[in-house]
């Protein structure tokens, strides 16, 4: 516990530097990893600052600097909230910074292209996206990663899987459950992907109230990072995640025959990465030839084999979803100013009470000024 | 043309000269021979010259005006879609913004004295219609504190319940709309403003997409109007080409009117053509008629003095010689009156037509006559009174054809009538007369009877009624079959029209030869090498002239009448015409 306690500080600090977005930006230490791809000789380089884990996006990037000998990536991998905040910053201190910016947390970078921080790009590739992945020419979605159960196949008998959020709720019924205290989500405090997922679920039904309340009830524990949820899951500290992004459980699931997943049949989120090119990046055009790749053929390709593009077909060959499933049981996370009410101050201090109200062992976060 | 024809032209002419196809003579004469005279304007050649430009076709003026009307109603059209467009977007939006504001206000809720948005996903549903704007909003306190939303957004200048007003967001151009919301609680009271915007990308999109829509109606209808105006021009054209085919199809001497019905715009031009067409007809005819009537009334006194000249040479008696030529020259001298007046004549038929009537006064066409006949009335020894009256007398007439007509009556009275004579102008009602009065009893009554008889001889000669008379102004060969006149009226009819104009009255030909086919022409009166008779009657026929026909048809021409009368003082001539109107 003492672990998650300082993961829930560190989520605390950046919350408070969220809360005040136009206050002067603490430097925040939320870069976790920084790594130069490409020849060493390289004459252009593109920084790439993504929340996607480097190993999962490596041969996608590979990929890339495979036909551009003259070319590198320095990747910087950033927990969103810190991407987020440093994104702002550059943005509202006209400063260089990433040429790329590449976040899970789509609502963050709806809110950094209406704020004018974002330059356009058109090409072929962004012409042919669907509307609801391209936002202004600035703003595009370049994965397709559903929102998952995780459970561990060995723990959970084949009956007690939850097809859907009801059965996950009929699991949780009872405080005394051998469930309780053995279910994991994002924190959603420290983790804009879970912030953004539970938003997106608050809006999609009202499960979701329920879902959280079950959830205090039965002491789930919410944590960070889809890695060590997945661990749990393995190791068998979880028996069952909620809500796991679904590219990193199935990249898992390869290896390990212990992952079970879940793509809920009541509705399934999908989430597409949003990527953007910061106002004042130094090298725009080799940051639009990097989204252009990745909207790609080829690039498409590359990120299907790391996961990162699932669609309906994936899921239920992979048997996450049932078959005979329509596409209507997929709910695209929308590349909209819609998403900016989640980035509200108001709504997330709402939504982030209520959230502390269904689980109790979190330390209440004080209100921004 | 008709000048040069009915001038005096004393050179050889091919138009008088004998044709080589009907000319039945020995040979063509010196006058065929001759070239054509270059003064003379000739009609082919006159048509055959530069031809008149053409000004800009009817289809392009048409074109131009359409195109002018679509231009610039397009321009209009355009700046008024533009406007629209704008202004529909405007309010369109506007309304967007101000039901996303109201959104956001109804969701604010007053907690332990502070208000709290709880942001409503509906309001940015609506915001997000302009899909591709950014969202500005921003919630402020009655402190002025921006509770949520960016501190940036600009607020109105002053806090009215709505505001639109126009700003910047970022580096764009954007509009706002502010609400406000009162709250009376009792932790707090007073207004929360809510104030949203979003650029204007929709906007402009949306009037861009109205003004380009307007623009392709526009560029349809132009299209449309072009089309049917191209359509309407080449209907309207067509009767006009019509009558272009129908004139070209014509024969050359088809001068009758045009009969086809056309549109009363172009049937005007039909009518102005086809009474240009008859007055063309008429002045032909009166021309033909002229040089029939010449050639015949010329050809008998010439074969006379020829006779009489021949007979001289032969006669042995110095005495009866010397007779002889004192006849053969009054003779000559008679010839020349009657020339005088055939051109006259001629004069007065063309200038019926070509030249525009006047207002004049009659008095002065009186004085003119007396003054031109001076010569006339002192050879004759006679006393000729004037009798004017003191006003004027008006009419709308051709002075020099009055006064030639008026000259003939004068010449006539001179000549045949009973002193004294006496000249004047009268005013009776509306009618105005140019009279000549003598004091004898007038000409036998069957010679008055045919005054205005077109085919009418002038027979006012008083001295015996020339039974051999002239026939004049007659297009009718039966007119004038009599005597030699068939001659004449065979040898001119069919040259007519034709495309040289020229007549080749053989009869009237110098030698006096004769077509074959005209045995009497041979036994005229003139042929007789001593007949005093014959040339005597024709002499007086000579004298006589063409005089009452000229004022006959210069009355006409007028649209008057010739009147006459006579009583115990003698018999009047009167030319009778219309008062001009004041």
């Amino acid at each position: 516990m003492t672990g998650l306690r300082i993961l829930r500080a560190m989520g605390m600090a950046l919350l408070a530097a969220l809360a005040v977005p136009l206050a002067p930006v603490r430097p925040v230490a939320a870069q976790e990893l920084a790594q130069r791809l490409g020849p060493p000789d390289a004459t252009r380089s593109v920084t790439l600052r993504s929340t996607t884990d480097l190993d999962v996006l490596r041969p996608v990037l590979s990929a890339f600097l495979a036909d551009r000998p003259q070319v590198a990536v320095r990747y910087e991998q950033w927990l969103s909230n810190g991407l987020y905040a440093r994104a702002t910053a550059d943005c509202l201190q006209r400063r260089a910074g990433a040429d790329l910016v590449i976040s899970s947390a789509v609502h963050h970078m709806v809110d950094l292209v209406n704020r004018g921080c974002a330059a356009r790009h058109v090409s072929s590739g962004t012409a042919a996206l669907p509307p609801a992945l391209n936002w202004r020419d600035e703003l595009w979605g370049v994965t397709q990663e559903p929102a998952v159960m995780v459970y561990n196949r060995d723990l959970v008998p084949e009956a007690d899987v939850p097809r859907s959020r009801f059965d996950l709720l009929d699991l949780l019924r009872s405080p005394d459950s051998r469930y309780a205290g053995r279910v994991a989500t994002y924190d959603i405090e420290a983790s804009g992907l879970g912030y953004l997922f539970a938003y997106a679920d608050s809006l999609e039904a009202t499960t979701f109230g329920g879902l959280m309340e079950a959830f205090g009830r039965t002491d789930t524990v919410a944590t960070c990072c889809s890695a060590q949820i997945m661990s749990g899951i393995v190791s068998g500290r979880y028996l069952i995640a909620y809500n796991i992004i679904g590219s990193y459980a199935m990249e898992r699931a390869r290896d390990d025959p212990r992952l079970g997943i879940v793509a809920p049949d009541d509705y399934t989120l999908m989430l597409s990465r949003g990527a953007m090119i910061p106002r004042e990046a130094p090298d725009r055009d080799l940051a639009g030839e990097l989204v252009d790749f990745l909207l790609s053929v080829e690039g498409r390709a590359a990120l299907k084999d790391a996961a990162l593009l699932t669609d309906l077909d994936e899921l239920t060959r992979t048997g996450a979803a049932t078959a005979g499933q329509g596409a209507s049981l997929l709910r695209p996370v929308e590349l909209s100013p819609k998403l900016l009410v989640a980035s509200d101050r108001h709504k997330r201090m709402l939504f982030l009470s209520r959230w502390r109200d269904a689980f109790p062992t979190v330390e209440p976060v004080a209100p921004a000024p | 043309m008709s000048d040069g024809r009915l001038s005096p032209d004393p050179g050889p002419s091919p138009r008088t000269g004998p044709g080589p196809g009907t000319d039945p003579g020995p040979g063509p004469g010196p006058a065929s021979s001759a070239p054509p005279d270059p003064a003379v304007p000739r009609g082919p050649v006159a048509a055959g010259a530069t031809p008149p430009g053409t000004t800009l076709s009817l289809k392009s003026r048409v074109a131009v005006a359409v195109a002018a009307v679509v231009l610039v109603g397009g321009a209009v059209v355009l700046a008024t879609a533009l406007a629209y467009g704008r202004h529909a977007a405007r309010e369109a939006y506007d309304r967007l913004l101000v039901g996303a504001a109201s959104d956001i206000a109804e969701s604010i809720t007053i907690r332990d004295g502070t208000p709290e948005v709880d942001m409503p996903v509906s309001a940015f549903e609506l915001l997000s219609l302009a899909r591709k704007d950014r969202i500005a909003y921003r919630v402020i306190d009655r402190a002025g504190r921006t509770l949520t939303g960016d501190a940036a957004a600009p607020a109105p200048e002053t806090l009215r319940d709505l505001s639109l007003y126009s700003g910047a967001f970022g580096d764009e151009p954007a509009r706002y709309a502010a609400v406000v919301r009162r709250f009376a609680e009792r932790g707090y009271s007073g207004p929360v403003q809510i104030i949203v915007g979003h650029t204007l990308r929709a906007r402009q999109e949306l009037a861009r997409d109205i003004a380009q829509n307007a623009l392709a109606v526009l560029g349809a209808a132009g299209a449309a109007i072009a089309l049917f105006a191209s359509l309407a021009v080449a209907s309207a054209m067509r009767p006009l080409t019509d009558i272009g085919a129908a004139l070209a199809r014509r024969d050359p001497t088809d001068l009758t009117p045009l009969r086809a019905p056309a549109p009363r715009e172009i049937a005007a031009l039909r009518d102005a053509l086809n009474a240009f067409m008859a007055r063309l007809d008429r002045q032909l005819r009166a021309n033909r008629d002229l040089i029939s009537n010449a050639a015949h009334q010329l050809r008998t006194p010439l074969a006379a003095i020829r006779v009489q000249l021949e007979a001289a040479a032969d006669d042995p008696d110095p005495a009866r010689k010397e007779a002889l030529l004192t006849r053969v020259h009054e003779r000559s001298r008679a010839y020349g009156r009657l020339l005088d007046q055939l051109l006259s004549q001629g004069m007065v038929l063309h200038r019926a037509d070509a030249i525009a009537k006047e207002r004049m006064d009659l008095r002065d066409a009186a004085l003119e006559i007396y003054e031109q006949s001076d010569i006339e009335v002192f050879a004759t020894g006679l006393r000729l009174r004037l009798d004017l009256p003191d006003d004027p007398v008006t009419v709308e007439g051709d002075l020099l054809s009055l006064t030639e007509a008026g000259k003939n009556l004068l010449t006539n009275a001179l000549r045949h009538g009973t002193p004294p004579i006496a000249l004047g102008v009268a005013r009776t009602g509306g009618e105005a007369r140019l009279w000549v009065r003598d004091a004898g009893p007038g000409p036998a009554p069957g010679v008055l009877k045919r005054i205005g008889d077109r085919f009418a001889r002038d027979g006012l000669s008083r001295d015996g009624g020339a039974p051999g008379g002239v026939p004049h102004t007659s297009s009718s060969a039966a007119g004038r079959s009599e005597g030699s006149g068939s001659m004449a009226s065979d040898a001119v009819e069919p040259k007519v029209g034709g495309s040289t104009d020229r007549v080749s009255p053989t009869a009237a030909s110098p030698d006096g030869a004769c077509p074959a086919d005209a045995p009497p022409c041979g036994a005229t009166p003139g042929g007789a090498p001593r007949g005093g008779g014959a040339p005597q009657t024709t002499g007086a026929a000579m004298g006589g002239g063409l005089g009452l026909s000229i004022a006959q048809t210069v009355a006409d021409n007028h649209g008057g009448r010739l009147s006459h009368g006579t009583d115990a003082a003698g018999f009047e001539i009167a030319m009778i015409l219309p008062v001009a109107p004041a």
